[in-house]
């Protein structure tokens, strides 16, 4: 039995995904959950790229994280993440990926969907829960002009939800008053759909 | 402080404005390193993936803590050895580290009436084990194997003697050379750094 909830973050490389990674990051700490960081060496123009060159775009992504989201006085180093860095198609293998190993979210970011969008089906089908950003999201939009929770839980409205564990808004860390404002508005959402 | 100001600032101020909560500092400071990082437990893992975690978590011990960055060296002095400790203390615990015993061994083949008292800290040893079990690790095979099967295994000189078809007078002589050329080593990497040596042996390896 897993105690700690999976997320997992899927990219390419070549494109610009430090603000889904941070964000994904950001959920994965207020869930205390563990993030995959899920990439292949096949960029999405069929050219290859070196491991090393992956992993120091992961160190950087993460300075972006701290720059932009974590709240002065904070700790990321609480959240365990995994790369996970394949070679083959993206698609193919994340898709096998989710078959062969259970994630409670899938974090989608908008410029992967773009070129991945067949694969969306799937990917709600292999894993427990699948969140897509919002396609307005962009960098450094509004981060530095409001508290990063309301930013965090800003972009969580305005993305799509999927398949989601019914404890999710429950282990959604413990600010309160945003979490009842948020779980009204998804209620009433779901009831009007 | 702006972006193109932050790049002329040096280190020891981009903590003290990190201090003062800027976060672009903090974003300046930690781009300035994060290569080094995980070179640096590339140096020790030899494995990718491994330096990656490792990178990341002393990178978060670095920063989480910045506050407690006194001064007293310079940043990336302090950085560097939070790295290394990291980078050892990780090395221990998946059991990758077992030459303790090899180096006590060593020294005391010529020193047994002479113990020195243990008076270092516990950390400068481990790194001293460490720079220790990575120059063996990058001995050739034949020399590293002697010294595993001497100081790791426990092997008896009469036991090497069988097993490599020598006298024993020769086996002490391979292991006395092999010995000074490890305390060589030792000392090079002392005065130029340990990713150098390595660099250096792996040449002369391969030619």
């Amino acid at each position: 039995m897993r105690l700690k909830k999976v997320l997992l973050y899927p990219f390419y490389i070549n494109s610009p995904y430090f603000e889904g990674y941070a964000w994904a990051v950001e959920l994965a700490m207020r869930m205390k959950a563990k993030l995959q960081l899920f990439t292949t060496t096949t960029l999405s123009s069929g050219e290859t790229i070196a491991q090393d060159s992956i992993y120091h775009s992961l160190l950087e992504a993460h300075g972006y994280y701290l720059e932009h989201y974590q709240h002065p006085g904070g700790t990321s180093s609480e959240v365990t993440r995994e790369a996970n860095i394949v070679r083959g198609e993206l698609r193919d293998e994340l898709i096998l990926h989710l078959k062969k190993n259970p994630i409670d979210i899938v974090v989608i970011d908008p410029i992967f969907l773009n070129s991945q969008f067949k694969a969306l089906r799937e990917i709600e089908k292999e894993s427990h829960g699948m969140i897509i950003l919002p396609k307005e999201q962009q960098p450094g939009e509004n981060k530095d002009s409001q508290p990063m929770a309301d930013y965090f839980y800003d972009t969580l409205r305005k993305s799509e939800l999927y398949k989601l564990p019914e404890n999710f808004f429950s282990t959604l860390g413990t600010d309160l008053s945003v979490f009842n404002y948020l779980r009204n508005f998804f209620q009433k959402n779901q009831s009007g759909a | 402080m702006s972006v193109n100001v932050l790049s002329t600032v040096c280190d020891e101020d981009l903590v003290k404005a990190i201090r003062l909560d800027d976060r672009k500092a903090l974003g300046e400071l930690y781009n300035r390193y994060y290569k080094k990082v995980f070179n640096k437990c590339f140096s020790f893992t030899k494995k990718q993936e491994e330096a990656f975690d490792l990178a990341q978590e002393a990178l978060m011990k670095a920063f989480d803590n910045i506050h407690s960055f006194k001064g007293e060296s310079s940043f990336s002095t302090w950085l560097y050895t939070i790295t290394h400790r990291h980078c050892l203390a990780a090395l221990k615990k998946n059991g990758r580290f077992q030459f303790h015993r090899l180096e006590e061994n060593i020294m005391g083949d010529e020193d047994k009436n002479d113990p020195t008292p243990a008076s270092e800290e516990t950390t400068e040893r481990a790194e001293q084990e460490l720079i220790m079990y990575s120059l063996i690790k990058a001995l050739p095979e034949k020399e590293r194997d002697l010294l595993n099967m001497k100081y790791l295994h426990g092997e008896s000189i009469e036991n090497l003697q069988q097993q490599l078809n020598i006298s024993g007078s020769a086996v002490k002589m391979r292991l006395k050379r092999t010995r000074e050329k490890l305390n060589m080593l030792y000392a090079l990497t002392l005065t130029y750094g340990l990713e150098q040596v390595l660099d250096q042996i792996e040449l002369f390896t391969a030619g």
